[in-house]
């Protein structure tokens, strides 16, 4: 019985040494496995969040910048970007009088708001006349043969001649890289961020000989490394 | 043997405790594993929307590129017959096939008589749709004719003398050698607008320009698309072989003495990088010349001419038509200048083919939605 309990006994402690060496490490190798994983998801969801910026970035601003001319639809700056913001066009009737009424089929990402659009007309050969819209209304007219169009009636601030063939309708703006973010400032109404804030101080906009570019460095080296995109021929 | 058994020891405390320690380590696991379920199904979470951005961006990035091509495609399509029948504001719309998964699509809305709404667009099967659009502009003949003030247009600065005749009495009279008929397309327009505004002898070139233009064919465009060049002193002449018209015969301008015979309906356009002598002969169509022209010892030439430099009618030259003169001009006695707006109008409708493409209105930009 002695032998036997003696034999227990000795038996427990080294039983019980090794098991706790193995709690330990599986507790270590568990710790750094989570917190291995748990870096790893950080990392993912910032490179996530740069991605995202990035790509919202490079859509709005090469969308918004190849609809207009630099210089006379938008200009850079060093802190940001300011410019015609076109938001839809409309095909003018013919008309064979100058008129501040335009009777218009109009297409867009919005419709027309006279509190804050302006137009500009087009000729034929691209000559252009800007005017403030001053007025909405629909119209009863037909004009043409297609009976899909809506039609409408655009009155403008000052009379226009009867080579304009365009109007595109548009708002004042401006992007910033500010706050870590890409914002956009209508008009003079507060920026809204447009992409997560993601972004250092470095960030940037690079005016390089004939094109405009953008500078972006993520905050943390986790979220990748700097990007540089085209944006818009400046000649 | 009964009291062996009922003597056997009950399990040892150490492999009790082993046990225990058993189900901690279990329990440890399992809030382990859980642990780290959480935190990879976060991370593939994470992943499967950076995969789902991923493809979203390059199904818009085919589709917009779906939308250019088809943009290009309409942009650069031959001179169709449909062009001259479509009504302003009308729509043709082409399917262009698919690319890839993405259905293409070109439309072309007519906004004016030279003035297109080019548009490329293009779905895939998830219903996405991108578009984009450009302003486009196309030669036509009559009203490019239109748009000229005078028989004789120059540069701003140039000098014009006129010691022979400049006719411009009635533009759109059909005179011999032109059939009655070669007229009839264009002259219902043609006399709506010199009713107006009376055609003039001299004036400036549109919108004051120095160098000529044809809207937004500039004049380098212009020389670039003449399919035959000539040079230096000529004298043009009908060029047929076996009964056909030799249309590539590089001083083969034409017959408009003999309408009805096989050069009789070709009406070339010819381009001179440099100066040009037309030295006699006759011919029809439509020049374009880098330098001076001059038109002498009786050559008649119909149609319009398109100079860079100066223009010289003498020794009884006669041309009928419209001229454009960045340098000038001087009619000596004894030549004609009859200003035709039917004979230019002939001319460009022949070349139509050359010249009515369309062009990007490119001091636009694009226009959306994109």
């Amino acid at each position: 019985m002695d032998r036997r309990a003696g034999r227990c006994a000795g038996f427990s402690a080294p039983e019980a040494l090794v098991g706790l060496l193995l709690g330990l490490f599986l507790v270590q190798l568990g710790y750094g496995t989570l917190q291995r994983l748990r870096a790893t998801e950080g990392r993912l969801a910032a490179r996530t969040d740069a991605l995202v910026a990035m790509r919202v970035a490079r859509h709005v601003l090469r969308t918004e910048l190849g609809r207009g001319m630099e210089g006379e639809d938008w200009l850079a700056t060093p802190d940001s970007v300011s410019l015609r913001a076109f938001r839809g066009t409309a095909r003018l009737c013919p008309r064979a009088e100058t008129t501040d009424e335009l009777t218009v089929a109009y297409e867009g990402e919005r419709r027309p708001d006279p509190a804050k659009d302006s137009l500009v007309l087009v000729d034929p050969l691209g000559h252009r006349e800007v005017r403030a819209l001053v007025g909405v209304t629909a119209s009863a007219d037909a004009c043409g043969a297609n009976p899909g169009d809506d039609l409408e009636v655009w009155r403008l601030d000052a009379a226009v001649g009867p080579d304009a063939v365009l109007a595109r309708l548009f708002e004042r703006g401006s992007y910033h890289l500010a706050s870590s973010a890409l914002r956009y400032r209508r008009g003079a109404s507060g920026r809204q961020p447009l992409t997560p804030e993601v972004w250092s101080s470095a960030t940037g906009w690079t005016l390089t000989g004939d094109q405009l570019g953008l500078h972006a460095e993520p905050r943390t080296p986790d979220a990748g490394r700097p990007w540089e995109a085209f944006l818009a021929w400046t000649e | 043997m009964d009291g062996v058994i009922v003597r056997e020891p009950a399990a040892p405390p150490a492999h009790r405790s082993g046990h225990e320690e058993r189900g901690a380590v279990l329990a440890f696991v399992i809030l382990l594993m859980l642990a780290m379920l959480v935190l990879a199904h976060g991370a593939l979470l994470a992943s499967l929307s950076e995969l789902a951005a991923s493809r979203a961006a390059v199904r818009e990035l085919e589709l917009q590129g779906a939308a250019r091509w088809a943009l290009a495609a309409t942009l650069s399509a031959p001179v169709e017959p449909w062009v001259d029948s479509l009504a302003i504001w009308d729509l043709h719309a082409e399917d262009l096939g698919p690319i890839g998964d993405v259905d293409a699509r070109g439309e072309l809305w007519r906004l004016g008589a030279e003035s297109w709404l080019a548009r490329g667009a293009a779905r895939n099967a998830h219903g996405a749709e991108a578009s984009t659009a450009y302003l486009a502009w196309a030669l036509d003949p009559v009203a490019r004719v239109t748009t000229l003030a005078a028989a004789l247009s120059v540069g701003p600065t140039a000098t014009v003398t006129l010691g022979g005749v400049v006719d411009v009495t009635a533009p759109t009279a059909v005179r011999d050698p032109a059939s009655p008929s070669s007229c009839d397309p264009w002259l219902v327009e043609l006399g709506q607008r010199y009713a107006t505004a009376p055609l003039a002898p001299v004036g400036p070139l549109p919108d004051s320009a120095a160098v000529p233009t044809l809207g937004l064919l500039n004049f380098t465009s212009l020389l670039d698309l003449a399919p035959v060049m000539v040079s230096g002193t000529g004298t043009p002449s009908p060029t047929e072989s076996f009964g056909a018209c030799l249309v590539d015969a590089p001083w083969g301008w034409g017959d408009p003495d003999a309408p009805s015979e096989p050069c009789g309906g070709h009406l070339p356009m010819r381009g001179a990088s440099g100066d040009l002598t037309v030295d006699g002969g006759v011919g029809q169509g439509l020049l374009v010349v880098e330098g001076d022209l001059t038109v002498r010892n009786g050559a008649r030439f119909y149609g319009m001419a398109v100079v860079g430099g100066s223009l010289a009618l003498e020794g009884g030259a006669q041309l009928e038509g419209m001229v454009l003169a960045g340098g000038g001009a001087s009619v000596d006695a004894g030549a004609t200048l009859t200003g035709s707006a039917c004979w230019a109008a002939r001319a460009l409708t022949a070349r139509r083919d050359i010249l009515g493409r369309l062009v990007p209105v490119v001091s636009v930009g694009a226009i959306g939605p994109d």
